[in-house]
């Protein structure tokens, strides 16, 4: 092996290197720090729901006709809209819901324990107000107390002390933001007011509510689950759990189905995953579009690569020869250049790995990125080692063509 | 040393096939020290680059130092190229981005000898040619005669059989051009066979043997009986003279 001569004759005429230094050094920090994002991005979007997502089906109906603005038409019609959807083969179970998980549009409120104190801040909570089977439907992990019981639906009497009190059940974020010594199952909650007291009766693992990509409410993890009709004469929404594999032709029966059990009503059918992509839309058409900047400028380096290599083989033409008739075999020229290539590539990639973290340091100070993980960083650097390898075999090919005659040749 | 038959030697371009050597037999014994001298286009560099295996040529035998290198793969032609001969250029060609002493470490490291030996080794080739003390600088750093004495360090460093020289005082004035002379010489007197081309028939005539290329064929004369014209290839040499196809 050569390295000493080759290093030291780069670091002599370092006109040879720092174009190609400079290049993989600053595609090193972008892409890196591109594919950074992307994956955190990508991870968020992958995160755990605490749902059976992929089996989740969202049927929003729309009514027209007057009918629906009989309240007691609505309820009988959602239970016998419920009543068809668990009968119909490939249907686990079905549920009615106001809002939807994981779509960006839902409702909040605000609860505290019942003995907080009166000036104490209320935990913010989003709450979803769901028929029976949601549990079962939903796919969430009961981990405390019990699901819904029957009696928990009856709606109290107009007029009565704590109408709208009900029996609830949380998340495990939610019980641990109102009760952070644990213990939730069995305790009160009261909103700010103090004229809704619901008791807490049961926690499930976890379940991301309508806006998981905020922060607020723990990352979208307090969730209170409130049991009653929520059907309206706007709009009623049900959610179908589907048996694994029997989503798609669920997805194009169901409309029929609704339809021909009430008419005057728009039904619009769509999977849970797609209400999800739509409100992560910017952050999938950002990936996308970093992806094609990562690929864009990997390509355009390595061409650069392969360019300034090759001005530097036809630069030393004359050199090559000469070595060639010291008794080189175009293996060692090869050889030479692939290790100068190396090592240009490798002086860059130092270099690259400083930038990288300094434009990460800029990033996570001023935007929401992550810290870049070593691991990762020695995974760009490997890619960047490789692209500029591969760049270097054309030129280096072509340099070992060169004829040892070219030595004797008259400048 | 050398011992060359009917060598032919055709150069094809695209119009024109050039008979560089035509029928060309030469023997060099061991231990000899030869000028060669002929008019520009005579053939003189293409006999060099035959005889130094740097260029293949398309008939005829060639026993360099009794191996029949008629038919050598490019990896034995390398390892011929790199143990037996050693190179000398007009232009020098050292390396411009290494220093003294990497410059004629260059043939060893094709060797693959350990360190210790290659250093002194160097050391002692840059002794022969005096540059011991100039043994950092670069070939920049360097005026034109000492640039050579470090090519000729290089050359002699692996201890050739047979060095070939293709006018190394061409680009040297004549007390530079006297000095590699006497270098040669001396590197003659410890055996080695010594090929070179020359414009120069006074630097000729130091060297007990010289060859006259014609037109890519041999005219050997002993000494003193050369007939005049030949002596000057400006009269006799143009670089179209002669040699087409
Ligand atoms: N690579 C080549 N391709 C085509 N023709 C060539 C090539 N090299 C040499 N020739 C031709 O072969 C002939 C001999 O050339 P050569 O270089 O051997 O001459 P020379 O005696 O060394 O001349 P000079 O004294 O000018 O160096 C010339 O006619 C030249 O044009
Ligand atoms: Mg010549």
């Amino acid at each position: 092996m050569e390295l000493g001569p080759i290093f030291r004759a780069l670091m002599y005429n370092k006109s040879r290197f720092w174009l190609i230094t400079l290049e993989v050094a600053l595609t090193l920090a972008i892409v890196a720090n591109c594919v950074n994002l992307l994956l955190d991005t990508r991870r968020e979007f992958l995160r755990d729901t605490g749902l059976d997502e992929p089996n989740l089906l969202v049927i929003s109906t729309t009514p027209f006709d007057d009918a629906f603005d009989e309240d007691d038409f609505v309820h009988a019609l959602e239970e016998e809209d419920l009543r068809r959807l668990r009968s119909t083969p490939g249907v686990v179970d079905a549920m009615a819901i106001q809002q939807i998980p994981l779509s960006g549009g839902g409702s909040a409120t605000g609860r505290r324990p019942i003995d907080a104190p009166p000036e104490s801040e209320g935990t913010g909570m989003p709450y979803f107000r769901v028929s029976d089977h949601a549990l079962q439907t939903l796919g969430v992990e009961l981990t405390a107390g019990r699901d819904f019981a029957e009696g928990d639906f009856e709606e109290r009497e107009e007029g009565s002390e704590n109408e709208l009190g009900r029996n609830v059940i949380l998340t495990q974020a939610a019980a641990d933001a109102l009760f952070p010594d644990g213990g939730a199952v069995g305790q009160q909650i009261q909103n700010s007011g103090g004229e809704i007291v619901d008791v807490v009766v049961g926690v499930v693992r976890k379940m991301h509510n309508s806006w998981p990509r905020s922060e607020f409410a723990a990352n979208g993890e307090v969730v209170m689950l409130k049991p009653g009709s929520p059907g309206s004469a706007e709009r009623m929404r049900y959610m179908v759990r589907s048996e694994p594999g029997a989503i798609d032709s669920l997805y194009t029966e169901v409309e029929a189905l609704m339809l021909q059990t009430q008419s005057g009503r728009v039904v619009d059918v769509q999977t849970l995953t797609e209400y999800k992509e739509d409100y992560y839309s910017d952050a999938l058409v950002m990936i996308k579009m970093l992806t094609s900047v990562v690929v864009l400028l990997l390509v355009v380096t390595a061409l650069g690569i392969v360019g300034l290599t090759s001005f530097s083989v036809t630069q030393r033409t004359r050199q090559i020869g000469t070595r060639r008739a010291l008794g080189a075999t175009r293996t060692d020229i090869v050889r030479y250049f692939l290790i100068e290539n190396w090592m240009i590539t490798g002086i860059g990639i130092v270099i690259g790995i400083v930038l990288t973290y300094g434009l990460n340091y800029a990033l996570v100070q001023y935007a929401d990125v992550p810290t870049i993980e070593w691991t990762f960083l020695i995974g760009g650097a490997l890619a960047m080692w490789l692209t500029g390898i591969l760049a270097a075999v054309a030129p280096a090919l072509r340099a070992s063509t060169v004829a040892p005659e070219i030595a004797t040749r008259s400048v | 040393m050398i011992n060359m038959q009917n060598i032919q030697k055709i150069y094809r371009t695209e119009h024109v096939e050039t008979h560089a050597l035509s029928g060309f037999n030469l023997n060099i014994g061991s231990g000899e020290f030869v000028s060669l001298m002929g008019p520009s286009g005579s053939g003189k560099t293409t006999l060099l680059n035959v005889a130094g295996l740097l260029d293949a040529f398309d008939g005829g035998s060639y026993i360099l130092d009794g191996e029949d290198v008629s038919r050598l793969n490019d990896r034995q032609m390398s390892r011929i190229r790199n143990e037996k001969i050693g190179f000398i250029f007009q232009s020098f060609n050292l390396i411009p981005d290494l220093n003294v002493f990497d410059n004629v470490d260059v043939p060893l490291r094709y060797r693959g000898l350990a360190a210790g030996a290659r250093r002194e080794r160097i050391e002692e080739a840059l002794e022969i040619v005096g540059l011991t003390s100039r043994i950092s600088h670069y070939p920049a750093q360097l005026s034109g005669g000492q640039q050579q004495r470090v090519a000729v360090a290089r050359a002699v460093v692996g201890t050739p059989k047979l060095i070939l020289a293709d006018e190394p005082t061409g680009n040297l004035d004549s007390a530079m051009a006297n000095e590699i002379m006497d270098l040669l010489e001396k590197i003659n007197d410890l055996g080695t066979t010594v090929v070179i081309v020359t414009h120069d028939p006074e630097l000729a005539t130091r060297s007990p043997r010289q060859i006259y290329l014609l037109d890519g064929r041999l005219v050997d004369l002993e000494k003193d009986e050369r007939p005049a014209p030949l002596y000057n290839p400006v009269e006799n040499g143009t670089a179209d003279n002669g040699m087409s196809a």
